[in-house]
């Protein structure tokens, strides 16, 4: 296990003057900003996925490399985002993304001098999947009157999030490997879940959560049957060779890649590399006890297994979480400049706020897809074509939440 | 053993659209729109339930509306094209596969490109990137055919937009719509509502 990891580069801004750059030190939990210039862009390779600045070198490739574009509306993807990608053929040769078709980048303007309690909705929308984990980010940066029982409903949300998510990603991964019957079983569970949320926190994706939320009586006895139905269905997918097979060895990021390109989240603690920022986010009180779920490959499979053990954790910690019979919703705005962290399903969001006079004057974010993305360029090459589905579904990225890149 | 794990669990598959199914719960919206604090000019479908008005929520039904049918008896095509979602529509959509759901049952299945398509289904804020490739996706479509806007975002709030570049023959609200509306919606443009 790779006990220090370094500091890890989260994010890089333009700037009026140059570039700033968000430096974390996963093991320390120490989080620091500076000036950089741009020589940093040639250093870190991730600086391409922050800035969306790609480009296939096509002078590295062979003469039979033929340059496809792939999306943004066919091809599987699911949503409006594309890939550019180099073949001969049968193996892909290089990838990279080609993001920027969504509607995020104009709803983040939106709020723009607007108070922060009338900016929650939009928070909520931002990337509908993680809906619970922007909107809990954003509350806790920009008021100052968070009472016990609101942090305790939050990190409920937070980790349910999780949960659906990561068994969503079960199920494509399913669904990829042509099984059929386990992905149906999977799919069903996801809905189960989301019904769930619904239930108690008034929204499937747990929009607007604070203003919705009404304490339901049997939460945790649906939750443990929810809980059973989940190890049994792991337990027998992980008895199938033909899913193993399929993910072991596919879209492979080793621990040197995930540290020479700034990865953090699911890919990193799957390739052995600690970098979780649940100890150090806005919810930190709820994780002293947290373990940091690892493997060692830094494959397809390597991530579901993460994945996997925490679902587990995710549970275990919401069956010992007594909700609040109420809660009040935060109303204080807390003005300056504040940022941080917060773990979402595939990974950390940053997120920086300005509030002013109650309003919010700016907003930066780096959210986690843009880095899955990254991961998930370098983990494709030298992958066959019928591995791509594999790769791309095992990152549990979106263009959504990539595009949301930036700030204002 | 995947068959004994699906016997034991018996048919989970709803009886709707035979019956109502109230096991699934219906989204949030407010008892009346007066109180918005989001839209000056806020209707039915561009509500997004967000429950910031202050006004009592309530568990009701997401709105269909069904401009003009396209009666079909054979399996409906559709293709799902995202102008600029937020993802969570898109979700909706690929649940209606689920199980307790299964869509299919009903005749209806998702092509990956429009030259197949009866239905063309479109999710988020039309986006100036994406509309190109809506207007195009459209006019790609074999006659006769119809657009379904799905969600507050294509078929409330940025309606207009969508509506300048094809024309919508039916929606259904939500933030994001319930897999059941969704379902809902697609019956009722094809006349297999109460069929
Ligand atoms: S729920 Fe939200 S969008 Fe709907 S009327 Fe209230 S404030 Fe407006
Ligand atoms: S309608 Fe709501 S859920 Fe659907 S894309 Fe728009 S913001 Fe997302």
């Amino acid at each position: 296990m790779n006990e220090h990891t370094g500091e890890v580069l989260l994010a890089a801004f333009k700037e009026n003057d140059g570039y700033s750059a968000v430096w974390m030190n996963y093991d320390t939990g120490k989080m620091r900003i500076d000036n950089v210039d741009e020589s940093l862009l040639d250093e870190r390779p991730i600086t391409s996925a922050f800035f969306n600045n790609y480009d296939i070198d096509i002078r590295s490739l062979p003469s039979c490399a033929k340059i496809l574009t792939y999306g943004p509306a066919a091809g599987g993807i699911g949503e409006a985002g594309a890939f550019r990608l180099a073949t001969c053929g049968e193996k892909i040769l290089s990838l990279v993304p080609y993001r920027g078709f969504k509607k995020s980048r104009s709803m983040l303007k939106m709020v723009k001098d607007m108070e922060v309690s009338r900016a929650l909705p939009y928070f909520s929308r931002l990337s509908g999947q993680f809906a619970a984990s922007y909107t809990t980010l954003f509350i806790n940066l920009a008021f100052d009157d968070l009472d016990e029982s609101f942090k305790t409903l939050s990190f409920a949300a937070v980790e349910m999030e999780r949960i659906h998510n990561h068994v969503w990603v079960m199920h494509k991964l399913a669904n990829d490997a042509a099984q059929k019957v386990a992905s149906a079983h999977l799919s069903a569970l996801t809905e189960e879940f989301l019904r769930l949320n619904s239930i108690v926190f008034g929204s499937r994706y747990l929009m607007d959560y604070p203003h919705l939320y009404k304490k339901y009586g049997s939460f945790h006895e649906r939750l443990k049957e929810l809980e059973s139905e989940f190890n049994g269905l792991i337990d027998e997918l992980l008895h199938s060779r033909i899913f193993i097979d399929r993910l072991h060895t596919t879209g492979k990021l080793n621990s040197e890649d995930v540290i020479k390109n700034d990865i953090t989240g699911i890919p990193a603690r799957a390739a052995a590399v600690p970098r979780d920022s649940r100890k150090f986010s806005v919810l930190k009180d709820f994780y002293v006890n947290h373990e940091i779920r690892m493997e060692e490959d830094g494959d397809a499979l390597s991530r579901f297994l993460v994945r996997v053990s925490e679902v587990k954790d995710s549970i275990s910690l919401l069956k010992e979480t007594n909700l609040p019979d109420k809660i009040r919703v935060p109303e204080k705005p807390s003005n300056g400049l504040r940022y941080g962290l917060i773990e979402a399903p595939p990974g950390d969001i940053f997120m920086m706020v300005h509030v002013e006079d109650g309003k919010v004057k700016s907003v930066k974010i780096r959210p986690p897809s843009v880095v899955m993305l990254h991961a998930f360029s370098i983990g494709v090459r030298g992958n066959v074509f019928t591995d791509y589905p594999f790769a791309l579904d095992s990152f549990g990225l979106y263009f959504a939440d990539a595009d949301l890149y930036g700030g204002w | 053993m995947w068959i004994i794990r699906g016997l034991k669990k018996g048919i989970i598959t709803t009886q709707f659209p035979k019956k109502d199914d109230e096991t699934i719960p219906n989204s949030y919206y407010p008892d009346n729109l007066k109180n918005c604090t989001v839209f000056s000019d806020i209707q039915d479908f561009s509500c997004m339930g967000c429950g910031i008005c202050k006004s009592d929520m309530v568990r009701r039904e997401d709105h269909v509306e069904v401009r003009k049918a396209l009666p079909l008896k054979k399996s409906v095509h559709i293709f799902v094209l995202d102008v600029g979602s937020c993802g969570a529509c898109n979700r909706e959509i690929s649940l209606l596969g689920a199980p307790q759901y299964d869509f299919h049952r009903l005749g209806f299945f998702t092509t990956p490109t429009p030259k197949h398509a009866d239905v063309l289904m479109v999710v988020g804020e039309l986006t100036e990137d994406m509309l190109p490739v809506l207007r195009e996706s459209y006019e790609l479509m074999p006659e006769p055919k119809a657009v379904l806007a799905v969600g507050a975002c294509a078929s409330g709030i940025y309606l207009k937009r969508i509506e300048k570049e094809v024309p919508v023959s039916a929606r259904v609200s939500g933030c994001p719509p319930q897999p059941k509306y969704i379902l809902k919606a697609l019956l009722q443009i094809t006349g297999r509502w109460n069929e």
